[in-house]
């Protein structure tokens, strides 16, 4: 996008040409006209800078390849028929013009390759970079899992009120031997995962102690209130997971917090920087 | 050009408000760009296809279309600090900004409380933010960027896309024909009558998702609970997941999907004749996930819970609750 140069840059002009600038392809014109604005517009800089701090968190993640236990999902959708779709919805226009969305975006693909590192540290059996060598397989044929069998259907109870009523139990069933390989595989590989997670939230905790003093008191307590309920959630998952290390829906909800966890410590810094 | 009508302002306060919004009357001013006041009570002519955007720290913006095609702009500002505005005929901008006398005390973010209350034509588009204040947008059908911190914030009656985010505001949207982005830290969500693509997200808020008849949805909360409630496309997709709060589905009798419904230590409830196929690694004693059809199946629909309940109703025409 190029700016209109007879036109004063505001704020919103600016955030569009910070993300070409990150892109590197804005105008040494429009480039000097943004640097400026920034300049003379703290809350601008503080912005560019985050999110150059954040382009340059994300070049250190190690390369990532995708679990094998994902392939049948992804070669499902591969296979998918092509879907025509008008112009418009093929590239959005909100996509085409709101950059903070790319921005917002990129910053999604960050917690999403952490998250599937850890999927793939967690599940994959061995270490991340060599489960993908191996091909395709199903889910079932994954270390630690019982083979596939025909699915037996089952009718769900129904209670006095006619509604159907299941209650999930808690683990216990899987046999030792299951949990115990698993649990090995787990315990040797999730570390690298965590340590990426680690690494991402720890940069935005820096961020987010040099600029706190810039957020008011009733927001900062319920960025730490929610915090807390995420780290809570980590914690259970945690939990479970060491009793059930096979477990998808745990891995997936660990996954998830985590994420979150990212996703509003971002939230948190973009504030610092708007407040 | 910005900076004598900036210091024909500053040698004008003295005159008070009064005295600016007399500078404002005057024709061909008002459509003058950069200024400052704490006042600004204007109608200018407007493109219809023009883009409003506002951002204030406390107090509320007000966002409404009318058809005509121009725009009525009030805005006010008490308690210290200014209104810097550009009006053009494509563009309206307002922010706040601290005033000399609290840049030289070193209050820079003392500033007061504004309100800005807009009359658009049909079809602007509204991108808005405050940081204690509410902002709502009703009825401008182009595309809407709304943000607040500890504000609520509300749009409504939208044909583009809509992305509605709060902190600890409740956020609410209604009327959504595009695709919506509706999120909140702690506030709770409330999103109805949207055809487009659903996201929805929270950390402790609850997402109520009302009368949904978009093909793509997706609700993520940790402690929040989620309510859905519409009819399902049947090459939809639709993904919800909790860590502690109940999932429930209402859903009219005569749906066809596909579900996959899954709680670690939560429980599954539904008024519908549920026929399962567990997967392999659930048989036995633990039926922790479960998948299967209703009617001929079509829609995927999964649902994702560690410790929540996962309930699935038959609509009746009430708005469903987690309390239900």
């Amino acid at each position: 996008m190029t700016h209109d140069p007879e036109r004063p840059m505001t704020c919103h002009d600016a955030e569009t040409l910070i993300s070409d600038h990150l892109d590197g392809t804005l105008s040494d014109a429009d480039r000097e006209r943004l640097d400026a604005h920034c300049a003379q517009c703290a809350s601008c800089a503080a912005i560019l800078g985050d999110l150059q701090t954040i382009r340059q968190a994300a070049a250190t993640l190690p390369p990532l390849r995708p679990a094998r236990d994902r392939w049948a999902d992804v070669e499902r959708r591969i296979a998918a028929p092509v879907v025509v779709l008008d112009e418009r919805r093929r590239v959005p226009a909100w996509a085409r013009r709101a950059p903070w969305r790319q921005l917002a975006a990129a910053a999604v693909l960050m917690a999403a390759t952490a998250g599937v590192t850890y999927t793939v540290a967690t599940r994959g059996g061995g270490t991340g970079a060599t489960v993908a060598a191996a091909g395709p397989a199903t889910p079932d044929s994954a270390p630690g899992r019982a083979p596939v069998s025909a699915p037996v259907a089952t009718e769900l109870p129904v209670d006095g009120s006619g509604r159907a009523t299941v209650a999930a139990a808690p683990p216990s069933a899987a046999s030792s031997a299951q949990r115990s390989s698993t649990r090995t595989v787990a315990a040797t590989a999730a570390p690298a995962a965590e340590a990426t997670y680690d690494r991402e939230i720890a940069q935005m905790r820096r961020l987010l102690d040099a600029r706190s003093g810039s957020l008011d008191d009733s927001t900062v307590a319920v960025l730490r209130r929610n915090l807390g309920i995420i780290d809570a959630a980590i914690r259970e998952s945690r939990a479970a997971l060491a009793r059930d290390p096979a477990s998808r829906l745990l891995n997936d909800q660990l996954t998830d917090a985590l994420d979150q966890k990212l996703a509003l410590m971002r939230t948190a810094v973009i504030l610092t920087s708007r407040t | 050009m910005t900076l004598p009508i900036v210091g024909v302002l500053h040698w004008l306060r003295p005159l008070g408000a009064a005295g600016l919004l007399a500078l404002l009357a005057v024709p061909g001013v008002a459509t003058a760009q950069s200024r400052q006041a704490t006042r600004v009570d204007t109608t200018v002519a407007f493109d219809k296809n023009g883009t409003v955007d506002l951002s204030l720290i406390s107090g509320e913006i007000v966002v409404t279309a009318w058809n005509r095609a121009e725009a009525r702009v009030q805005a006010s500002i008490e308690g210290g600090g200014v209104i810097r505005y550009e009006i053009s005929r494509g563009q309206i901008s307002l922010r706040v900004d601290s005033d000399g006398d609290s840049r030289r005390s070193g209050r820079d973010r003392n500033v007061g409380e504004a309100r800005y209350e807009l009359m658009v034509p049909v079809g602007t588009r509204v991108e808005a933010s405050g940081v204690s204040g509410d902002v709502t947008v009703r009825g401008t059908r182009a595309a809407v960027e709304v943000s607040s911190v500890s504000g609520n914030v509300e749009v409504t009656d939208v044909a583009s896309r809509a992305s509605v985010n709060s902190v600890s505001g409740d956020v609410t949207a209604r009327g959504i024909a595009g695709d919506a982005r509706v999120r909140s830290v702690s506030g709770d969500v409330t999103a109805s009558d949207v055809q487009g693509d659903l996201r929805a997200e929270s950390v402790s808020g609850e997402l109520q998702l009302l009368n949904v008849r978009s093909s793509s949805v997706s609700a993520k909360t940790v402690s929040g609970e989620i309510a859905f409630s519409g009819p399902l496309s049947a090459d939809g997709r639709y993904e919800f997941n909790s860590h502690s709060g109940d999932i429930v589905l209402r859903l009219p009798d005569g749906t066809n999907a596909n579900l996959s419904v899954e709680t670690y230590s939560g429980e599954l409830e539904s008024d519908f004749p549920v026929t399962m196929q567990p997967t392999s690694r659930d048989r036995g004693p633990r039926r922790r996930r479960m998948e299967f059809s209703l009617g001929s199946g079509g829609a995927t629909v999964a649902a994702q819970t560690f410790s929540g309940n996962i309930i699935l109703d038959r609509a009746t025409g009430r708005a469903p609750t987690p309390k239900d």
